[in-house]
């Protein structure tokens, strides 16, 4: 059905003023509930992280929030005609993936680059909030935006190089 | 710099000028020229697609930046029969050299050398060049990064290539009191970095100059021709008496006629909004009526607008495309050793030793040697990207994202691709696969000299457990195409060159060696789109330098003229 849906295609983009909440969709400003869908399901896919699985990260409408609001690139909008073709192909995934190798991959990567930007990238909203409500990255380390306020250290740390343990030479290469 | 003039200040339908020069793109290149031409009493006018974006706009987000900062070719790359490289270029007002990571190169003198062999002979090497090339540098407040600034993912390029043997660089770059906070590639958040908004478009401003945003040519139309335009050149020169005199009256009625010999359409948006779904933004039509025309629209941007216009002298026009084919390692490391390599100053060593730069040393390889290490990490959503697999085990890996490290591999391609109305072709030629091979190969070597767990190779698949693996760079492959000569490379480049290159032959350059079009006068060429070669280091330099000896040029010729 997805992938009928996909060839059918969202119709009067320019028109389009968004949809409303529905039992299985949050009110959407940019991506179709088709789409929000797919994505949904295939973030849960790509990055099976607790967070994605209960529903606290949603990286569909991250996405969904990121085109409405962030987006100032057309070329990021290819994007969707990306993900047109992978509705598509989706139900000959597991073929693809036996017959033609590359191809499968190319269809996993782009997978990959859609969910990782809902979830990984600042479209997930996290730059704009204190570090302690943020929830993908504090489990990655990654401390984001630099605050106001923020001051260099007058230098980097140095790596300590006895911890830096030569393999090339151990292995006698 | 003050504001610019964006879709909020124009009418639909205004007219602007006759101006002197109007030049089209503000990054490296055409910031320059406005720079150096409004200095010299020219009436000019800079049309920029992207938008303006001061300081406090800049830095921070990943991808929201890059939207704002950056045109891409991200989802539709650069492709052959079996090459993919996703191009990156600067599309906001400064271009390019507000997104970079600021890594300063003089133009390499080995590459001036070859352009003198092609008959450039005014780039060969020069007291004025060289008084050029420090005059930039000066104004640009260019200076090496001190030792105490690099991060932890440069300072294991730098360990590993002492270890291996190898030659490295403390970069020099174009900043003023670095507060290193990482977010170079998102435009600078502080005002420090000395890219062209900060001051090349500035300083042309405060001379007059007319900055519009927002603004992308769409047509560039020619008036009339001059005596020295073809076909008019060959006609005036077989033709004598009467019938030359006919010629020159007629060339001078219809100068008479127009406002001036270049009129330039644009349509001006508001790119400081989301980008509908349609991809169509409401945009009011600006008409620039201008006695000389500078293209620095980079050199997707310039070619597209020429065979738009169809301006395609010789059908030169989008040939000789050129990039420097780029893939990235990874390096994973103990828990033991926290990189943060996504903080503090980004690409701050360089490897040099098998560049370009050193090809007249000893040991230099040419069909094997040519390439640049830089020490780069990037943020969260390109990490993620870069790291193979997906589920349980890409969580794992994004994990230790604190404890890797990446080194770019940027290699200077010996090959040359078209750039057409609708899409780029270019493959990587075998010596340019080589160049990869070996790079990577000696990535790895430097990750495991620093003790690294993991490697992760930009070759689709290839992740390399122990040292005694690295062979495998030269094996892997898909059928008979080994290494990076397949799609599923992730190659990426922000160095574009060629499409309207300077040369000696009307019948495969576009420009002489000045930067103006062979065949219709008053047509230049100032950015990376020039050059007849790339340059094998990273560009913004180049292509300032490049500019500022086309300025030179410019106003010589101009003066002879008046």
């Amino acid at each position: 059905m997805g992938a009928v849906a996909a060839a059918v295609g969202p119709w009067s983009l320019a028109g389009r003023k968004g949809y409303a909440a529905t039992a299985d969709t949050p009110a959407l400003q940019f991506i179709t509930p088709s789409e929000y869908r797919f994505i949904a399901e295939m973030a849960k896919e790509i990055i099976p992280a607790e967070p994605v699985l209960s529903g606290q990260v949603d990286p569909a409408k991250n996405i969904d929030n990121f085109f409405a609001g962030q987006n100032y690139n057309p070329d990021f909008l290819i994007m969707f005609r990306y993900l047109r073709l992978i509705r598509m192909a989706n139900p000959m995934i597991p073929a693809l993936k036996k017959l033609v190798p590359a191809t499968y991959k190319d269809i996993m990567d782009f997978k990959r680059t859609i969910s990782f930007l809902g979830y990984y990238s600042d479209a997930n909203g996290e730059a704009d909030l204190p570090p302690e409500k943020r929830i993908v990255w504090p489990r990655l380390g990654y401390g984001g935006p630099k605050p106001e306020d923020w001051w260099p250290p007058d230098k980097e740390d140095q790596l300590d190089r006895a911890l830096l343990v030569d393999r090339i030479k151990e292995a006698g290469l | 710099m003050k504001k610019t003039i964006t879709y909020q200040d124009i009418t639909s339908g205004q007219v602007a000028g006759p101006v002197d020069v109007c030049i089209i793109g503000s990054g490296a290149g055409g910031s320059v020229m406005a720079h150096y031409l409004t200095r010299a009493g020219l009436k000019v006018a800079v049309l920029e697609k992207g938008g303006y974006f001061p300081p406090e706009e800049l830095g921070r987000k990943e991808v929201t930046l890059l939207t704002r900062i950056e045109g891409m070719t991200i989802f539709s790359p650069a492709t052959g029969e079996h090459t993919r490289v996703s191009l990156i270029t600067g599309e906001c007002v400064g271009g390019g050299t507000v997104a970079s990571e600021s890594v300063t190169w003089n133009f390499p003198l080995p590459v001036l050398d070859d352009w003198e062999r092609m008959g450039l002979k005014s780039w060969a090497r020069s007291s004025r060049l060289a008084g050029m090339q420090e005059e930039l540098n000066q104004l640009l407040s260019v200076r090496p990064v001190e030792m105490t600034s690099h991060n932890g993912c440069n300072q294991i390029l730098m360990i590993g290539a002492e270890r291996e043997g190898l030659s490295w660089k403390s970069i020099d770059r174009p900043v003023t009191s670095c507060m290193r906070c990482g977010n170079c590639t998102q435009g600078c958040h502080y005002g420090v970095k000395q890219d062209a908004a900060n001051t090349f478009l500035t300083w042309a401003q405060e001379k007059g100059c007319d900055i519009y945003s927002g603004t992308k040519a769409v047509k560039l139309s020619v008036n009339y021709p001059g005596p020295d335009d073809m076909p008019y050149r060959e006609k005036l020169k077989t033709a004598s008496g009467a019938a030359k005199d006919d010629l020159l009256r007629e060339l001078l009625q219809r100068a008479k006629a127009a406002p001036a010999k270049f009129t330039i359409t644009a349509e001006v948006m508001d790119v400081k909004k989301p980008v509908p779904r349609s991809g169509q933004r409401e945009c009011k039509t600006l008409t620039v009526h201008a006695r000389q025309v500078v293209m620095a629209a980079n050199p997707i941007g310039s070619v597209r607008l020429l065979l738009k216009s169809g301006i395609n002298p010789h059908g030169v026009v989008g040939q000789r495309f050129t990039t420097h084919p780029t893939s990235m390692q990874c390096g994973r490391f103990g828990k033991n050793l926290q990189l943060n390599g996504w903080d503090g100053m980004n690409d701050s060593i360089e490897v040099h030793h098998y560049a370009y730069v050193n090809k007249d040393k000893p040991y230099y390889q040419p069909e094997k040697h040519g390439f640049l290490f830089e020490g780069a990490l990037s943020l969260p959503w390109g990490i993620a990207n870069l790291l193979p697999g997906w589920g349980q085990e890409h969580l794992a890996l994004m994990a230790d994202m604190n404890h890797l490290a990446c080194i770019e591999v940027n290699v200077k391609s010996d090959q040359y691709g078209v750039i057409t109305p609708d899409g780029i072709r270019f493959d990587i030629s075998e010596a340019d696969n080589e160049r990869q091979l070996f790079g990577t190969w000696l990535a790895g070597r430097m990750f495991f000299r620093c003790g690294a767990k993991q490697v992760f190779t930009g070759i689709p698949g290839l992740v390399l457990d122990s040292p005694s693996q690295l062979d495998q760079i030269y094996k892997q492959g898909r059928g008979k195409r080994k290494g990076y000569m397949q799609k599923q490379a992730n190659m990426y480049s922000g160095h574009v060159f060629g499409g309207c290159i300077m040369g000696t032959d009307p019948e495969s350059s576009f420009a002489d060696e000045t930067g103006e079009c062979h065949e219709l006068k008053g047509l230049w060429v100032a950015d990376g789109s020039a050059f007849p070669t790339n340059v094998g280091v990273n560009c913004a330099m180049s292509i300032m330098f490049a500019g500022r000896k086309i300025a030179a040029d410019f106003i010589a010729k101009t003066k002879k003229t008046a």
